[in-house]
């Protein structure tokens, strides 16, 4: 058996071709791949081969050491026709490199052929007008984009963007932020938290601009026309949901996964509330669904009964409650009429509900659940679980 | 540890002779130890495929010599699990708390060797993970790397490293 074992003291790996090394340190940050010059001559050049390249200032003492670092390397040492596959620019509060320095260095990282972009400007939040370059970079697969305010642009072209993460990211004005989305008619994740101001009055053009649309994460916005541009969507993650106050909800046909997260609700907000079961309907192959509710205490009463209130005729169940939802979570369940109506709506009507999952905080959590364990199910095979 | 080894390559080897199936593979190990594998096995190691293709099938007896009867069933099952989808994170983490450093490099180069693109992608994180923030000493010891820098050129290379972090000015040369 033992036989096979090679001796641990042979250095076999450093013999492997160069592609193969440099794949090793691909995943890790530029810094260190930096200092793997010093471990032997065979391996002194494959640092400057690596096809990703990941600058964070965190790990530099000052941003003049970090920029010294991001110049040579990029500028000096590197050879000037390595392609670069991916590139990350992390740069926390006092980092300041200047318009015509992000100019250059992504210019570099363009004509290296780039496919997935990282950029993070961590706690800085001061406009940054991106190289109108990068706004139409042709190799581009996935951008993503974190703190940083949008100057305005003139055009976007993403014409094989996949993937397209916002994190905070803020948009002088809404029709920016469209004007952004138009540019990627591939794009398949959507990853949005970003702030954009109430938009309701925006007229978009295209409705149909994202066909390929799979995965979509964005907060919730009174933008009927920002849900009607995202409706071709599996998957929706809507965050911090204030009510149901889309007006002209449009239908979601590919829809089987979502997920309502941070759903709080204000007195104020009451009006024109639609109620969730009203808005059912349009997702009628929904399959699996999630809320979490959350309580402001100060406001007392939770969840407001206009967005649960539930249709006492059964004729009118929603289609995906009689023929598709198998999965249903709750977070944060307190309890409360209208949220135990709501549930039992739930369990009432869903034919085909697999499992039920209720996590609440609440002492008297034991009897709550009982009650809703009592309640009448439309599939017999369903379990409730309590977390 | 050894007889765990063994106990698990003989479950390997028996419920991979699949008697349905008239056409499976035999990897030999390096040290004459056959693995018989389904096809789909095979179709994942990329250089046994086209070993296999190259002789139109005829050949199904693949001799390994570069990898033990120690490291070939983890090949194996992680090309298993691929076949079947099941490559999950919780998978791999499982996975690599087996392995030791040494056992990392020699699937590694089983993987280089095999062409296998999902394991060595997975393998090269795992190596990067294990030498990530150590010292260039930590690191030579890793990889078991002769230092064949004289104390001079070390101590230059050092200092223009340091160079590459203190010692230019960026130039300001404009491009747009």
């Amino acid at each position: 058996m033992s036989s096979g074992r090679s001796i641990p003291s042979v250095d076999r790996i450093s013999d492997l071709p160069d592609p193969i090394l440099s794949h090793i340190l691909s995943s890790l940050p530029t810094k260190f791949a930096a200092t793997t010059s010093l471990l032997s001559k065979r391996w002194k050049p494959v640092w400057l081969s690596v096809l990703i390249l990941n600058f964070d200032d965190k790990a530099f003492k000052d941003f003049v050491t970090f920029r010294k670092f991001v110049y040579s390397t990029l500028f000096s040492l590197r050879d000037k026709n390595t392609s670069i596959q991916s590139f990350t620019l992390k740069l926390g509060l006092f980092s300041r490199f200047r318009q015509r320095e992000y100019n250059r260095i992504f210019k570099l990282v363009m004509q290296g052929g780039v496919k997935n972009l990282n950029f993070d400007m961590t706690g800085k939040h001061c406009y940054i007008k991106l190289p109108p370059r990068i706004l139409s970079c042709q190799t581009l697969q996935i951008l993503k984009l974190a703190n940083i305010k949008m100057w305005e642009f003139d055009q976007v072209r993403f014409p094989y963007l996949k993937i397209l993460h916002f994190e905070r990211v803020d948009f002088t004005s809404p029709k920016c932020f469209v004007k952004f989305l138009y540019g990627c008619p591939i794009l398949e994740d959507l990853n949005a938290t970003s702030h954009i101001c109430q938009t309701s009055s925006l007229v978009l053009e295209n409705l149909n601009a994202l066909p390929n649309l799979v995965n979509v994460r964005i907060n919730y916005d009174e933008m009927d026309n920002l849900m009607t541009l995202v409706s071709k969507t599996r998957i929706l993650h809507i965050n911090q949901v204030r009510g149901m106050t889309w007006k002209t909800l449009p239908m979601f046909p590919n829809l089987t996964h979502m997920e309502l997260d941070s759903f709080h609700v204000s007195t104020r907000e009451r009006k024109g509330c639609r109620s969730l079961v009203e808005i059912l309907p349009h997702f009628p192959n929904l399959q699996h669904f999630k809320i979490w509710f959350m309580f402001s205490s100060y406001r007392g009463e939770g969840i407001c009964s206009e967005c649960l209130k539930v249709s006492s005729d059964p004729t009118i169940a929603p289609e995906c409650l009689t023929s598709q939802l198998k999965t249903f979570s709750i977070k944060g369940y307190k309890g409360s009429e209208c949220e135990f109506n709501f549930v039992k709506y739930i369990l009432q009507h869903s034919k085909v509900l697999e499992t039920v999952t209720v996590k609440s905080s609440r002492l008297e959590k034991k009897q709550m659940l009982m009650k809703l364990a009592l309640c009448p199910r439309s599939s017999t095979t369903s379990k409730i679980l309590f977390g | 540890m050894a007889e765990e080894v063994s106990s698990q390559m003989n479950s390997l080897s028996i419920s991979e002779t699949n008697p349905s199936s008239s056409a499976t593979i035999s990897l030999v190990s390096g040290d004459d130890i056959v693995f018989k594998v389904e096809p789909t096995i095979a179709k994942e190691m990329e250089t046994v495929q086209s070993f296999i293709d190259e002789t139109d099938g005829k050949i199904t007896t693949i001799p390994l010599p570069n990898i033990s009867s120690h490291d070939l069933p983890y090949v194996i099952e992680y090309c298993e699990k691929s076949i079947a989808g099941k490559i999950t994170k919780e998978f791999e983490a499982e996975f690599v708390k087996k392995l030791n450093n040494e056992e990392v490099k020699e699937l590694f180069l089983a993987a280089n060797y095999l062409n296998i693109k999902k394991l060595l992608d997975f393998l090269s994180q795992v190596i990067a993970d294990r030498i990530a923030n150590k010292s260039v000493e930590y690191v030579r010891r890793y990889f078991g790397i002769e230092n064949d820098f004289t104390p001079e050129e070390e101590a230059k290379l050092r200092e223009e490293l340091a160079w590459t972090f203190t010692g230019v000015d960026p130039d300001d040369e404009d491009e747009n």
